[in-house]
């Protein structure tokens, strides 16, 4: 009921969007004028201010006409420790590739309100030293370990990037993340997969802020 | 220098969108503590055994003595009434289990083996332990069947059948109302077998107190049971007669006496036969059903 009511929601936002009048659409519009490459400011943050966490995450894209084939990748390191002691890590690298759609055709800067899918895959590594005391069984301690774990999902995405000065670009994304496929046959259950989040649910929220460069192409005569 | 695109990124440069800009921030704020995962019944080390009757697979209704997990001094007691099923908790530090049930028949002993998978949480809840692949090990004295292989939420997880009982006759007790046969309870101050002190206690089968019918056990290695009862300070006889047969009906239970061409005689009152569509009243049934009625 969840995953369903969030999709609706994300198909609400575009509605409108989607009522535009049809253009007539040429062959020459999707022809790319450039590619975009960006790197996220909140790993970027979280890395600066947040001890327990490493990482970084880079997109690229180009436009074809509304479409912007993408890819996104990116790394992260993760550490949490319990209030009784127990402790977790995760290290891995991640990608994500789709396209977007872009709902402002007529704007010549080529500004996006878009919405967009996307594959995820990550690869990854992690280790946790539980603890536990029990009335019944007893004090409980051991150290798990698991490596080259795969992880998929998809996502649907919304967001905005907007041209702020010359050849820089800053935009959001908005992500909602589902169909998560965890290998669930080690001892050590995953808590968190690089570039999914917290496994606990069926269902996630991403976000994103990137600051983006775009890399004019020559104009072909 | 113009940003047209800058709207867009800080929609709080417009004055129309700066208050539901706020609603989102506060929404957002409410989403991600309610986000945190939950730290109560995370660890699903609970299963449920449930008592069947081999016979027609329904639940079965059995008194329990004591219930122990080998190993442990704790006992547990039945959370259902009447009582068809019993709660145990998991041992998740091991993968296997070994459980006592002791009633007032015997002591079953059944043995579960499973898969314990360990996750961290969060920063402030415990680790969680997940069980499942539960399975029946050749340890189990019983006949048991897993019906769901995943602790927790959701049991029973586990069956264990009792061969049937081909020993258990059930009198009625009736009265005439207005000229109309109607249920009677009939108050009874003790009971026996007659002339059998070792044989079986009765008393496990609701035979005193006030009763609309009792079940009583007849003697298996005997063509007759005579039973007393004290019913307002005077004993009353119930007297039966039976042929026996040997029979295997489960291959499990082994051979079996089953009672035939059953009769009964009594002083409490006019002995009828209480024949239904699907049931004779000289044989037994497991669940009981009713033999004979008395009428006072």
């Amino acid at each position: 009921m969840r995953y369903f009511s969030s999709i609706a929601l994300l198909l609400l936002l575009c509605s409108s969007a989607f009522a535009q009048k049809k253009d007539s659409v040429n062959i020459r519009m999707f022809i790319p004028t450039g590619i975009r490459v960006g790197m996220d400011a909140v790993s970027f943050a979280k890395t600066k201010f947040d001890n327990d966490y490493k990482g970084f995450e880079a997109a690229v894209d180009v436009d074809l006409y509304r479409y912007y084939p993408t890819v996104e990748f990116g790394n992260s390191a993760s550490s949490y420790l319990s209030l009784n002691g127990s402790t977790y890590a995760n290290e891995g690298n991640y990608w994500r590739a789709g396209i977007d759609v872009n709902f402002i055709k007529k704007d010549p800067e080529k500004n996006m309100f878009f919405l967009g899918a996307r594959y995820g895959r990550s690869k990854y590594s992690e280790n946790a030293t539980l603890i536990n005391t029990d009335p019944v069984w007893g004090d409980y301690t051991e150290t798990l370990t698991n490596t080259d774990l795969t992880a998929s999902w998809m996502e649907l995405i919304t967001g905005v990037k907007v041209k702020v000065w010359k050849l820089f670009w800053l935009g959001y994304t908005a992500r909602f993340k589902f169909w998560k496929k965890v290998d669930d046959r080690q001892e050590l259950l995953t808590s968190e997969v690089p570039g999914y989040g917290w496994t606990d649910r069926e269902t996630t929220w991403g976000f994103s802020y990137y600051a983006l460069v775009k890399i004019p192409l020559p104009k072909k005569k | 220098m113009r940003f047209p695109g800058i709207v867009y990124l800080c929609p709080l440069f417009v004055p129309n969108v700066r208050k539901s800009s706020w609603i989102l921030c506060l929404c957002v704020l409410s989403i991600s503590c309610l986000d945190q995962p939950d730290c109560y019944n995370l660890t699903n080390n609970s299963i449920d055994i449930s008592f069947r009757k081999m016979f027609d697979g329904t639940l079965d209704t059995v008194v329990m003595v004591d219930n122990r997990i080998v190993g442990l001094d704790s006992s547990f007691s039945t959370t259902t009434d009447p009582p068809t099923r019993q709660t145990f908790p998991i041992d998740y530090t091991v993968t296997r289990q070994e459980m006592e049930l002791v009633d007032v028949e015997r002591t079953r002993r059944i043995a579960i083996g499973y898969t314990v998978q360990k996750q961290f949480v969060s920063d402030v809840c415990t680790p969680r332990f997940f069980i499942s692949n539960l399975q029946n090990l050749p340890e189990s004295n019983d006949s048991v069947k897993i019906l769901s292989s995943i602790a927790g939420e959701g049991g029973p997880h586990v069956a264990v059948y009792r061969c049937p009982r081909p020993n258990i006759v059930r009198v009625a007790f009736q009265q005439l109302l207005n000229g109309k046969i109607a249920k009677d309870t009939v108050s009874i101050a003790d009971a026996d077998v007659i002339d059998r002190p070792e044989y079986l206690p009765v008393s496990f089968y609701p035979v005193t107190g006030s009763l609309s019918y009792i079940n009583l056990p007849l003697q298996e290695n005997a063509t007759t049971t005579q039973f007393a009862f004290v019913i307002e300070d005077v004993v009353k006889l119930m007297t039966f007669t039976y042929d026996t047969v040997q029979a295997t009906v489960f291959e499990r239970c082994g051979v079996q006496t089953f009672i035939t061409n059953l009769q009964l005689v009594s002083d409490i009152g006019t002995v009828n036969l209480a024949e239904g569509v699907k049931h004779k009243a000289d044989s037994i049934y497991d669940p009981p059903k009713i033999n004979f009625a008395i009428l006072q």
